[in-house]
C-alpha cells in the first residue's frame, strides 16, 4: 500500500435517499491496472465519478498520492493528477481533433515533456495525428474513443480512470482499443478501469473489485478470469 | 427606392447595436444556461455612468462606463448567481428577474423616475454622407463599433485557449470541468465579456437617445432576447444573428408603419418572431431538426 497512487477509502454517495455506493474502499498501486466489474446499477461509474468530484461524496475519503481529494472541484482534481475517460466519450463534437487534444492539456500540471508526450500519444493513436483538423463529430465511435483517450493522457495524469471504454464498439474495435491499453500500461500510466466486458476486464487488470448494490463483493486476478461460477456468483448474490 | 435604401441602411446600423446585446446575452448562456434577464441593467449602470460622467473628457466617460458594467456584472455573477449554480434552472432564472427589478428600483431611487442626460455623442448626429440616402457618423460609428467587438469576440474564442476553454463549457460544461476547465474562470470571463457589451450598446443608444431611465437596458434587452431566441440561443453565431435581424426588423418596421401605428411596432415584431419559431423552432439561423416531443 505504501506506493499506493490512489486510494478510495469507505467512499459512499447517495443520489437523494438511494445509495448508489456503500463504503467502497480499494488502492491502485503505481503502474497497475485495478479494474472495476459488475452490472449495470452497481454503482462503478458513481464511484469514479466521486473520485473526479463531479458527484458529492456522502462519505469516505479519496486520496491521490497520499493527498485527500475531498472538498475539491474537478478541475483540481485533474491537476491532482487525475484523469478521466467519461462513458460515452464526451467528445467535443463541433471543435477539432485537434482542439479536443489542446482540451485535454488544460488539466496538465506543467509543460514538461509535453512534445514527447504528443510524439508517444499520436504513435499510439496514428488516426488522432491523421485527423487533426476534421471535427471530432466525424469521427467514428471507434476513433473518438481513440480521441478521448488521447485527451485524456496529455493531462498527464498519475492515474487515468477509464469508464466504460469498449461501449456500444465493434468487436473489432474493442480489440484496438485494449491493445492501446496495454501499450499504455506497459509506458507506466497506473490505470483504473470501469468495465461492462468483466472477462475481458479481469484477464486484462492485476486485480479486479466485483461490484453489486454499490458494494464490493469480491477481488479476483487475472488468474481467475475464466472462473464464470464466481464471477456470476458475486453479480447475482 | 432611396426610402428602402435608407430604412436599411438605419436597420443595419440599429441591428449591429442589438448584436451587441444579443452577444452578451448569448455569451452567459452559452456557459450557464441561464437567461440573465438582469442583461438590462448593466446597460442602465453604464448609462448613467456616462450621464454622471458627460463633463469629463469622452475617453475617461467610456473607460468609467466599461468599468461600471463589468464591475455590476462580475458583482452580481459572485453574489447572485454563483451560489445557485447547482440550483433548478427556474431558480436561477427567478433570480435574474430580482436581480434585474432591484436593480431598477435601485436607479429609481438613486436617479429619480425623469432620468439622466448622457449626451456624451450628441455631435455623432452630423450627417457624414449625404444625398438621397444620408449616412450620419452614429452609423458608421455604430457599424465600426459592432464589427470590432464581435471580431474581436471571434477571435478571442478561436485563437486563445480560454476562448476554446469557453466555446468547449458552453457545448458540455460538466464535460469541460472534467478536463480541467476551470468553471468559475470561464463564467466570471463571460460575465466580463457581456459588461463591455453591454457597455458598448450603452454608449451608442445615448447617441440617439440620450435620456436614461431606470429602464433604459430593459427596453432594448427585451427586443435583442427575442432576436437571440428567434436566431437559436445554442449557438453564440445564431444568437448574434438574431439579434441584428430584430434589431434590422425593428427599424424597418418602423419606417413602414404609419406614424399613429408605430406604438404597435413590439406587438409586430414579436408576431414575426411567433412566425419564425412555429416554422423553425430551434431557430431562424440554426439548422432544422425533426419535431421532437417537449412533454
Amino acid at each position: 500500500m505504501a506506493d499506493a497512487v490512489l486510494e478510495v477509502d469507505g467512499l459512499e454517495v447517495r443520489y437523494g435517499a438511494v445509495p448508489a455506493v456503500r463504503g467502497v474502499s480499494l488502492h491502485v498501486g503505481r503502474g497497475e491496472v485495478v479494474a472495476l466489474v459488475g452490472p449495470n446499477g452497481a454503482g462503478k461509474s458513481t464511484t469514479l465519478l466521486a473520485i473526479m468530484g463531479a458527484v458529492a461524496a456522502s462519505a469516505g475519503d479519496v486520496r491521490v498520492g497520499g493527498r485527500s481529494l475531498r472538498g475539491r472541484r474537478p478541475e483540481q482534481i485533474v491537476r491532482s493528477g487525475v484523469a478521466l475517460v467519461p462513458e460515452g466519450r464526451h467528445i467535443f463534437a463541433g471543435l477539432s481533433v485537434a482542439e479536443n487534444l489542446r482540451l485535454g492539456m488544460v488539466g496538465r500540471r506543467d509543460d514538461d515533456g509535453l512534445d514527447d508526450d504528443l510524439e508517444w500519444i499520436h504513435g499510439l493513436f496514428p488516426v488522432v495525428a491523421e485527423f487533426q483538423a476534421r471535427p471530432a463529430g466525424l469521427l467514428s465511435g471507434g476513433q473518438q474513443q481513440q480521441l478521448a483517450i488521447a485527451r485524456a493522457l496529455l493531462a498527464r495524469p498519475d492515474v487515468l480512470l477509464l469508464d466504460e471504454p469498449s461501449l456500444g464498439l465493434a468487436p473489432t474495435v474493442v480489440a484496438t482499443v485494449f491493445d492501446a491499453l496495454s501499450r499504455i500500461r506497459a509506458h507506466g500510466v497506473t490505470i483504473l478501469l470501469v468495465e461492462q466486458r468483466a472477462q475481458l476486464a479481469v484477464a486484462f487488470a492485476d486485480r479486479s473489485y466485483v461490484m453489486n448494490g454499490g458494494e464490493i463483493r469480491l477481488t479476483m486476478g487475472p488468474e481467475q478470469a475464466g472462473d464464470t461460477e464466481t464471477m456470476i456468483a458475486a453479480y447475482f448474490g | 427606392m432611396s426610402g428602402v435604401l435608407q430604412s436599411l441602411v438605419d436597420g443595419v446600423s440599429l441591428g449591429a447595436v442589438y448584436a451587441l446585446v444579443a452577444v452578451g446575452l448569448a455569451l452567459v448562456f452559452g456557459v450557464m444556461r441561464l437567461i440573465n434577464f438582469a442583461h438590462g441593467e448593466l446597460i442602465t449602470a453604464a448609462g448613467y455612468t456616462l450621464a454622471l460622467t458627460a463633463s469629463w473628457p469622452l475617453p475617461a466617460g467610456i473607460a468609467m462606463s466599461v468599468l461600471a458594467a463589468v464591475a455590476l456584472a462580475v458583482v452580481t455573477e459572485r453574489i447572485a448567481f454563483r451560489p445557485l449554480r447547482g440550483a433548478p434552472p427556474a431558480t436561477a432564472l427567478v433570480t435574474t428577474f430580482a436581480v434585474g427589478f432591484t436593480l431598477q428600483a435601485v436607479w429609481l431611487i438613486v436617479f429619480g423616475p425623469e432620468g439622466r442626460t448622457a449626451d456624451v455623442l450628441a455631435d455623432l448626429n452630423r450627417t457624414a454622407i449625404g444625398g438621397d440616402v444620408v449616412i450620419r457618423w452614429i452609423t458608421l460609428v455604430q457599424l465600426a463599433a459592432g464589427g470590432t467587438i464581435l471580431g474581436g469576440l471571434v477571435l478571442l474564442l478561436n485563437r486563445t485557449t480560454i476562448g476554446l476553454e469557453m466555446r468547449a463549457a458552453a457545448a458540455d460544461f460538466r464535460a469541460a470541468r472534467l478536463l480541467g476547465v476551470r468553471a468559475d474562470r470561464v463564467i466570471v470571463l463571460a460575465f466580463v465579456l457581456a459588461g463591455i457589451s453591454a457597455a458598448t450598446v450603452a454608449l451608442l443608444i445615448t447617441a440617439s437617445r440620450p435620456l436614461v431611465t431606470p429602464t433604459f437596458g430593459l427596453e432594448v434587452t427585451i427586443l435583442a432576447l427575442v432576436g437571440v431566441v428567434a436566431g437559436g440561443m445554442d449557438n453564440l453565431a445564431y444568437a448574434t444573428a438574431g439579434g441584428f435581424a430584430v434589431g434590422l426588423v425593428t427599424s424597418v418596421f418602423g419606417d413602414i408603419l404609419p406614424a399613429g401605428d408605430r406604438v404597435f411596432l413590439p406587438a409586430f415584431v414579436f408576431a414575426a418572431v411567433i412566425v419564425v419559431l412555429l416554422v423553425r423552432p430551434a431557430g431562424l439561423f440554426a439548422p432544422a431538426r425533426g419535431a421532437t416531443e417537449r412533454v
